[in-house]
């Protein structure tokens, strides 16, 4: 995976049923993609969360998912390690009609705050 | 237009920013930085191209681009586009969040060494909220469009 243990660190997973998931995870101050995002002011890249829910739903389904569609991913406040070292990311899928993909819902949110919001279609196995 | 001569009689492709000139319009660095050139802009719309490398920040295992690369790609070109405008004017080049991704398709993932060639389409600002849409080509292979809402910070 592309930022699993690089981004984030899953510090627990809570399996609710085989396709609703909570991740926990803590964000990583030291990443390598701070450098540049930005110098001298680390904020969390807002498709690093994107990606960051499409591993918890890999991790959830235990397949590799292609990233179809985002039909609305709204980022609702700024995430920084500093701002929120320990996130919850709650995701929630359903197969689509013929079950070549899932319909997603997912959350990045701590006690206080949503970060993101998205909804969108995750194909399986496509382009692997 | 003297460009539009240029690139009539010799065929190359002259870019407006490109290289080092490009941190002249975004905020983002290595390894986090998406746009290769500003190849052109003219009123609300721009183009841009990046090259995939191997040491792209975005290359998964299987040696594809992954999909929210091609999203930062394209809100990076926005980004680029915003900061040539205030260039331009003898402004700073502001820092733009990505504020909601809207409408995104992915067709197909990139592979080491494409040529993403994107178009931006910038709407009008309100109160420090852009719609831009883009739409990323391989070749003339349609890989990736969406909607975007970026919103501008005061530094």
């Amino acid at each position: 995976m592309l930022l699993k243990d690089k981004f984030y660190k899953v510090e627990q997973e809570n399996i609710l049923t085989p396709l609703h998931g909570v991740y926990l995870i803590a964000l990583l101050p030291d990443a390598d993609v701070y450098r540049g995002h930005f110098p001298h002011k680390p904020v969390c890249p807002g498709v690093c969360n994107i990606e960051t829910i499409r591993e918890c739903a890999e991790m959830l389904t235990g397949k590799k998912l292609f990233m179809k569609t985002i039909k609305q991913c709204r980022l609702t406040a700024v995430a920084t390690p500093q701002v929120c070292p320990l996130l919850d990311v709650n995701v929630m899928l359903t197969p689509n009609a013929d079950s070549s993909a899932y319909i997603i819902q997912a959350r990045i949110a701590d006690a206080e705050t949503t970060y993101m919001e998205l909804k969108g279609e995750f194909a399986i196995n496509m382009n692997k | 237009m003297v460009r539009g001569v240029f690139v009539f009689y010799y065929h190359t492709k002259i870019m407006l920013y490109q290289g080092e000139d490009i941190k002249k319009l975004i905020p983002q660095r290595d390894p986090i930085m998406m746009v290769d050139a500003l190849v052109s802009a003219e009123g609300d719309v721009c183009q841009t191209e990046l090259g995939v490398r191997e040491d792209n920040f975005f290359i998964e295992e299987d040696q594809l681009l992954s999909e929210p690369g091609l999203i930062e790609h394209i809100a990076q070109s926005a980004s680029a586009f915003a900061g040539y405008r205030c260039v331009v004017k003898g402004e700073p080049a502001p820092v733009g969040y990505i504020g909601e991704v809207k409408k995104f398709h992915c067709y197909r993932r990139p592979a080491i060494g494409d040529v993403l060639s994107t178009t931006i389409t910038m709407g009008a600002e309100v109160n420090g909220i852009t719609i831009i849409t883009g739409e990323t080509k391989v070749n003339d292979e349609v890989v990736a469009d969406t909607q975007m809402k970026i919103f501008t910070a005061d530094e």
